[in-house]
């Protein structure tokens, strides 16, 4: 005998199967957990939702294709900013840095950078003299490399470093997350874990721009600071 | 068609549930694979396209770069730059000789105090190769694999490897 459920009944079925995965999809937020961390940040895992990836996609790409002018670090509001994918990294000194960790002490600024970029490399003693002055105010910077080996890293700062620990991406995993294309990629995250800013490109004026900005989000989050 | 509702129901049900990863998908491939604008197109043609046995001929690669965008040229000035640079294949009967990279233009970017060595527009790197005396008639392709990396004024992109070839024939 042929089964034959009710149309009606199957539809609202398939409404309701669809509405539940992408509630889902847009709850697996920032405070997922990062499973099993941190063998030169390859077993990491970054993981988001499928709006705040839809729309981190969206801010990178817009960050891309557009020329740094004005100001580069202006903030998006906080409401409707999509929230950072989580990841654990470890330094080159073999510290584990988990994003929602590390957001709980302060605002945090992703810079995406390789050994082989020369405008990163140009923006990097500017990011140093910033993290120097914000780093009491709990203001942290990593340095993410998914292009280049933890080995080749550490040759690269033999002699001189910008100050801020660098975070090697073996495999690329967080920079694909976060659809990284152009370098530097900057991205300012609030004490939320929410993505407030992204930053394509070298910007001479980051040393006078970013630091508004730093000093907004430590204002709206004045009780987290040390 | 009533045989058929509860399959229809139960695909549609997976597709829904499908699409909001298949959308994250979509966004996180977009930024692993092409890994940003396509600043440069390669093509590769031999010339002459038929050699005889003990000739010589060139594989000419052709790097298109597009406006506003340069590749680094085959000795940048700063060594941690990463260079362009051909690898032949192997290619039994086949000899190659070291490859000719075009003249540099000096360009100016925000994120050098100085004009850095690159190429722009169109360009062309010509690789001399030689076929065995004792080549037999017959097709066959020369060429390798040509590594570049470009940058704009302000950004940089990972570097590509572009598989060249060009079909010859032994006459």
């Amino acid at each position: 005998m042929p089964l034959r459920p009710p149309k009606l009944f199957l539809t609202a079925l398939a409404l309701l199967l669809g509405a539940g995965a992408v509630f889902a999809a847009s709850h697996m937020t920032l405070r997922a957990p990062s499973a099993g961390a941190t063998q030169h940040g390859l077993a990491s895992q970054a993981s988001t939702g499928g709006q705040d990836a839809a729309q981190l996609a969206a801010l990178s790409e817009q960050a891309n294709s557009a020329a740094p002018a004005g100001k580069p670090f202006a903030l998006m509001p906080s409401a409707g900013s999509p929230l950072a994918p989580d990841f654990t990294l470890t330094t080159l000194d073999n510290k584990p840095v988990k994003l929602s960790d590390a957001v709980k002490k302060g605002p945090v600024l992703l810079d995406f950078w390789a050994t082989w970029c020369g405008p990163c490399q140009m923006e990097m003693p500017e990011l140093g003299t910033i993290y120097a002055n914000y780093k009491a105010r709990g203001v942290q910077i990593y340095g993410i490399d998914a292009n280049d080996s933890r080995s080749q890293i550490q040759r690269f700062f033999k002699n001189a470093s910008p100050g801020y620990p660098m975070l090697p991406d073996s495999g690329g995993i967080v920079a694909t997350t976060y659809n990284i294309s152009g370098i530097p990629a900057l991205f300012l995250i609030d004490t939320s874990g929410r993505v407030r800013s992204v930053s394509v490109g070298f910007d001479p004026n980051t040393q006078a721009d970013l630091p508004s900005s730093l000093d907004q989000l430590l204002a709206e989050h004045p009780q987290k600071t040390t | 068609m009533n045989t058929r509702t509860l399959p229809t129901c139960l695909a549609a049900a997976s597709l829904m549930l499908a699409l909001p990863l298949a959308i994250q998908g979509v966004a996180s491939a977009q930024g692993a694979g092409p890994h940003g604008p396509r600043y440069a197109t390669v093509a590769a043609s031999a010339s002459p396209v038929a050699v005889a046995p003990g000739q010589s001929g060139k594989l000419i690669i052709r790097l298109a770069v597009a406006p506003g965008f340069h590749v680094n040229s085959a000795k940048p000035d700063d060594p941690s730059l990463i260079a362009t640079s051909f690898a032949p294949n192997a290619v039994k009967g086949v000899h190659y000789g070291a490859p000719v990279y075009p003249a540099v233009s000096r360009v100016k970017i925000e994120a050098s105090p100085k004009p850095i060595p690159a190429y722009i527009g169109s360009v062309a790197i010509i690789v001399p190769f030689t076929v065995a005396k004792s080549a037999h008639a017959g097709k066959l392709s020369v060429g390798g694999t040509l590594t570049y990396q470009g940058c704009n004024a302000v950004s940089c992109y990972p570097p590509k490897q572009d598989p060249i070839a060009a079909a010859v024939s032994v006459k």
